[in-house]
């Protein structure tokens, strides 16, 4: 199986592509062990080295995306499951073998030398076993957790791997017990203080050899059911065994020759075995079975069961458990100057039960994601079997004699103070030059503006202006009205422009109101009746319509029948009160629109202007729109022009008003001249550095 | 296949309505006007509900820049709390827009922060025409040439600096530009005829998007 790195989907093995989302798994060969480091088939859920989770220990994700696809975890409990298939499997193995494999694991264990005729005395299914796990003989001797065959490995050792003749007869006769309820998490024995040690190695060594070899040494225990765990044996009878196996290694114990009593040992003092339910999934449904003598009473401090006595190598023990074990000629541990290191709690799980023990309450863990989501205990041993961050696995390296010297001077450098300091870049990313020249602009710009309202005439001929066509002949149309005719004036600008047009706003109402013509008031715009509303019209020659909504559709409908769409004036007056009556665009006589867009004029010119008996619409603009408003005049849409305060300027000669005051007047068109002199020398300072800067350039 | 429907019906109806209000152009005809005006006024209708639609997307738009604590949020609280105190005092008094309190807003507080703001345009022009008007070519050195003079054309002081500098103008806003201008005006109308065509002819559905 090749589990897919996207979706987490297994797929067939070989498949170059996932089944479910098309991920390419051509480059999906090998994972990395996050522990160990060691190579593992992309189908391991565990390290084939060292038995560490892979992939799903990486991301969280990964892990379950593996769950959903409902792939179970191989997560059987180290002990019991290798104990289980093989307990069952390898029993019947060579008698001859069975004293091999704890001897060379032993060796391993004593930090001997393995000899390579310990490989020929394997088991045939061992081998088998450690050529499947490509990545066996890479795990470095010395990690406890190297020599912890994986899950996945186990579960690559079925039943049906072993024909039947490989199965001796005495182990034929064993019928698998009905399934049990899961056995409690084993916990240490009472022991006095000074075994504790002792007893956790002894264990520790137990669990890694049950998981290699499947304990070879049960049969061989010579103990009967009914009777206590066996101790260590006497001194006489531990020699003797070690005469009957070879390399020196204390020899296993006979199988019982009563293949009853055989049977009854196994279950009272042997391994857990464990069983499938049928019908179910071999990986996921695992039933422990709980040993048989649970009942018993607890074996006596200081006293071993005999089938880890024979797994014990020599010269392991201390004296106080048998000194007899220790081969004469061979030193202790102890003696060559080594302490014994603790069971890591890692480990606890994976020691085994004994008949009689405490054990401590199992604590529940339930799954909380994944096809196992609810299942309370299904994976409970993950915990114990799991390895321990792979940060906290990697062994220590052992500092050599740079490494001091090298990190003092680290320390050092890192204490010392900067010497120098980084220097915040500008805010303005503009050189200098450029923001001094933006401010000489300014304040030349603020000085002719401001310079003729405190001395006027700066500017020769400022207070008089030519009278442009376009004003002149909105003039002689405004001149040309009675006093019954009705104007429009249209208020269409914001107040952002009203600096610039309320002037001339201003001129053209003065002399429409010196006409004493009637005037409807309204505007386009909603804020163009409120602009109007600060003029000072007279009440009774004007009716402020107010706002009309709808821009192009508001004129198409004012244009086609006036009545009904204002039926109250900007004041709330009803509109019928009016003393003058309206009833439509053909009564009115001169329709004036004072805007600042184009887009307003427009209208004007699309929805009002087209109409047929439409009055002459005349327009006061902005300087800023003047060349866009002309084309209107130049075809005779417009009557009359008036543009800014030129144009209001010029209107007041035309019409023979009086010169303005105030805001407006000679002052105001003073201010404009030196203004508009004063960006037209900034063009031509522009370019004369432009140009300076080219041809001095050049030059350099 | 409903939506499919309801779609050609919104077709057609647009189109229906299309021909209604352009025939009224063409015809005399006082049932057409009748429908023509009524269309207007509900159209007319519909824009002003636009406008009170727009005050509550402003609303709700400050109220989620406050709530999230978006950029410039403090400003949204003014602008909230200034929007809603016009309102206020617009609609406690009958007279609506044309109350005192109302036309002193408009005329001492919103006329003069707009004019304000419109004039800074004129120092950032003053900025722009040291850097932009830079002859390069023959055609920027001709855009320089008209900009100056109907920048100085414009203002009594262009009659005191050269005393044609005025005639010039108007011969060019008369004109050169008047026939730009046109040009511009012409073509945009052409493109409003078209893309009513397409919209009578049901080629383009805005109004189904």
């Amino acid at each position: 199986m090749i589990y897919c790195p996207s979706c987490g989907t297994a797929n067939k093995s070989g498949s170059k592509f996932c089944n479910q989302c098309g991920h390419n798994l051509t480059g999906v060969s090998k994972a990395a062990c996050p522990a160990c480091g060691a190579a593992n088939p992309t189908e391991n859920l565990f390290c084939d080295s060292c038995g560490a989770k892979l992939a799903p220990l990486v991301t969280k994700g990964s892990e379950e995306r593996a769950e959903i696809k409902g792939l179970s975890l191989p997560t059987k409990p180290l002990d019991e499951e290798g104990q289980g298939p093989l307990d069952g499997e390898e029993m019947p193995a060579a008698q001859e073998e069975e004293a091999s494999v704890p001897e060379d694991t032993a060796k391993e264990d004593a930090g001997l030398p393995e000899e390579g005729e310990a490989e020929e005395e394997m088991p045939e299914w061992l081998l088998r076993l450690r050529a499947a796990s490509p990545a066996s003989g890479e795990q470095p001797e010395e990690s406890a957790p190297s020599e912890t065959p994986s899950p996945e490995d186990w579960g690559e050792f079925p039943s049906e791997d072993l024909e039947e003749a490989d199965v001796p007869e005495w182990l034929q006769q064993l019928e698998p017990a009905e399934p049990m309820p899961p056995q409690e998490e084993p916990s240490a024995p009472e022991v006095e203080e000074g075994e504790e040690a002792l007893l956790s190695d002894v264990w520790a060594e137990e669990a890694n050899r049950d998981q290699l070899a499947a304990e070879p040494a049960e049969p061989e225990a010579p103990a009967p059911a009914e009777e206590e765990p066996p101790a260590l044996k006497p001194t006489e009878e531990l020699p003797q065994q070690a005469e009957e196996a070879p390399g020196g290694i204390p020899a296993l114990a006979q199988p019982p020759s009563d293949e009853e009593d055989l049977a009854a040992w196994l279950q009272a003092e042997g391994p857990v075995i464990l069983e499938p339910d049928e019908g179910e999934e071999e990986e996921e449904d695992i039933v422990f079975e709980p040993r048989a003598g649970e009942t018993e009473e607890a074996p006596d401090q200081g006293r071993l069961p005999s089938w880890i006595e024979t797994l014990a190598p020599e010269g392991v023990l201390p004296e106080e458990l048998g000194g007899e074990f220790v081969e004469e000629g061979r030193r202790t541990p102890e003696a060559m100057g080594l302490e014994r290191a603790e069971i890591p709690s890692w480990l606890e799980g994976l020691r085994p039960g004994r008949p009689g023990e405490q054990m401590p309450e199992a604590e529940e863990t339930v799954e909380e994601s994944g096809v196992l989501q609810g299942v309370v205990g299904a994976l409970r041993l993950v915990q114990d079997i799991d390895p321990l961050p792979s940060s906290q696995m990697r062994p220590m390296s052992e500092p050599v004699a740079a490494t001091p010297a090298q990190a003092n001077l680290f320390a050092d450098l890192l204490s010392r103070p900067t010497s120098s300091v980084v220097k915040p870049r500008p805010v303005s990313a503009a050189p200098k030059r450029e923001r001094g020249f933006a401010w000489l602009a300014t304040l030349l710009l603020i000085a002719a503006v401001l310079l003729p309202f405190f001395a006027t005439g700066l500017v020769p001929g400022g207070d008089t202006v030519a009278v442009p066509q376009p004003v002149s002949d909105l003039a002689e149309r405004i001149r040309d009205l009675n006093e019954t005719d009705v104007v429009l004036v249209s208020f269409d600008y914001d107040p952002g422009v009203s600096t610039e047009l309320d002037w001339p706003a201003e001129v053209i109402l003065e002399d429409l109101e010196a006409r004493s013509v009637n005037l409807l008031v309204m505007g386009v715009t909603p804020t163009g009746p409120g602009l109007a509303a600060r003029f000072d019209i007279p009440a009774g020659e004007a009716l402020f319509l107010g706002y009309l909504p709808g821009q192009e559709m508001g004129l198409q409908r004012l244009a086609s029948n006036l009545e009904g769409i204002f039926t109250v004036d900007f004041f709330s007056n009803a509109v019928s009160d009016a003393p003058f009556g309206v009833k439509s665009l053909n009564d009115v006589a001169l329709v004036l629109t004072i805007a600042a867009s184009q887009e307003t004029v427009r209208w004007w010119m699309e929805q009002v202007g087209t109409q047929t008996g439409a009055p002459p619409i005349g327009a006061i603009v902005s300087a800023a729109i003047e060349p866009a408003v002309r084309p209107y005049y130049a075809s005779g849409q417009i009557v009359g022009l008036v543009s800014g305060w030129v144009g209001a300027q010029a209107y007041e000669e035309a019409a023979g008003l009086p010169a303005s005051e105030g805001e407006g007047g000679p002052a105001a068109l003073e201010a404009q001249s030196l203004a508009h002199l004063a960006i037209a020398g900034l063009i031509l300072l522009g370019n004369a550095v432009y140009w300076g800067k080219r041809l001095f350039g050049r030059r350099a | 296949m409903k939506s499919r429907l309801g779609r050609s019906l919104v077709t057609a109806i647009t189109i229906g309505v299309g021909l209604l209000i352009l025939a009224n152009f063409f015809v005399r005809n006082d049932l057409l006007s009748l429908v023509q005006q009524t269309l207007l006024d509900w159209a007319i209708i519909l824009a002003a509900i636009a406008l009170i639609l727009g005050v509550f997307n402003v609303i709700g738009t400050h109220l989620r820049k406050i709530r999230g604590r978006q950029s410039g949020w403090l400003y949204s609280i003014f602008l909230l709390a200034a929007m809603g105190a016009v309102i206020i005092v617009g609609l406690a008094d009958p007279r609506g827009p044309a109350s005192p309190v109302v036309s002193w807003i408009f005329q001492y507080v919103q006329i003069p922060l707009e004019a304000t703001i419109f004039s800074l345009l004129a120092f950032f022009v003053a900025s722009a025409a040291y850097r932009a008007f830079r002859v390069r070519s023959v055609d920027s050195f001709i855009m320089l040439v008209v900009g100056l003079i109907v920048l100085l054309g414009q203002v009594p002081i262009g009659a005191a600096i050269w005393g044609k500098l005025a005639s010039a103008k108007d011969w060019l806003l008369s004109y050169p530009s008047t026939g730009g201008a046109r040009g511009i005006i012409l073509g945009a109308a052409l493109g409003a005829v078209l893309t009513g065509l397409r919209v009578l002819l049901g080629v383009d559905r805005p109004h189904a998007q």
